[in-house]
């Protein structure tokens, strides 16, 4: 089997809605079956990767933790829309892992070269 | 005497701020789950601060929401605007007003 490569695109604050803790668990499952995972966070998306997230057990499980392990997945793309921090007013030191941080053009860029996306 | 229940992000819907022209003297808004990002939203957070100021609109927000949501809340001071006229009140607190309020509407 050859390896695929896939982008999976956040677009959705965390504990809202589910679909943060489920492309995490994509994410991870993809990159277990040895394909290449890249990982985009834009618009509201962007909220995931904010440092000391808090929730109580009834908001679901704070996910944030897992993203430091990314990088044990091979998991090492991860790109953030330049746009969607500076209107949400956050700077890469309010976020819990290291990122790439590039304009939605050069996002789009990188994503048309990816064989497989996915939006959450 | 109503009190608007808000749990949608400013960033993805207009919904907060369509409830905003509408709201009348006295009124109370509560921002919950991800409408908690209102006070990183400046259009947002100067609508509630001229309804705070002119019409007397009460402003909470639920405080277990902003710690879940992190250190942009918990942590950083916001200083694009002024957000002490926003009270963080405890989910029991919620439900006080709910009582104290003649009508509540989720939006």
């Amino acid at each position: 089997m050859s390896a695929k490569s896939v982008g999976i695109i956040n677009t959705t604050a965390p504990y809202g809605l589910s679909n943060g803790q489920e492309s995490l668990d994509l994410a991870l499952a993809t990159a277990n079956f040895g394909q290449e995972v890249s990982l985009f966070f834009i618009d509201d998306g962007v909220f995931q990767l904010v440092k000391y997230q808090q929730p109580i057990p009834e908001q679901g499980k704070n996910y944030s933790k897992t993203f430091p392990a990314l990088t044990f997945y091979d998991i090492d793309d991860i790109y953030v829309c330049e746009q969607s921090l500076n209107a949400r007013r956050l700077v890469l030191t309010d976020l819990c892992i290291e990122v790439i941080a590039l304009p939605y053009e050069e996002l789009s860029a990188h994503m048309m070269q990816l064989d497989h996306l996915m939006r959450f | 005497m109503t009190l608007h229940i808000m749990s949608t992000s400013p960033f993805v819907s207009n919904v907060v701020e369509n409830v905003l022209s509408r709201c009348v003297k006295d009124d109370g808004i509560i921002l919950i789950q991800d409408a908690v990002y209102c006070l990183a939203h400046l259009p947002t957070l100067n609508a509630l601060f001229d309804l705070h100021k002119n019409k007397d609109i009460a402003c909470y927000t639920l405080e277990d929401d902003m710690t879940a949501r992190g250190s942009f809340f918990a942590h950083r001071k916001i200083d694009i605007a002024p957000t002490d006229f926003i009270k963080r009140v405890s989910v029991e607190k919620f439900v006080t007003l709910t009582l104290e309020h003649h009508q509540v509407i989720s939006w």
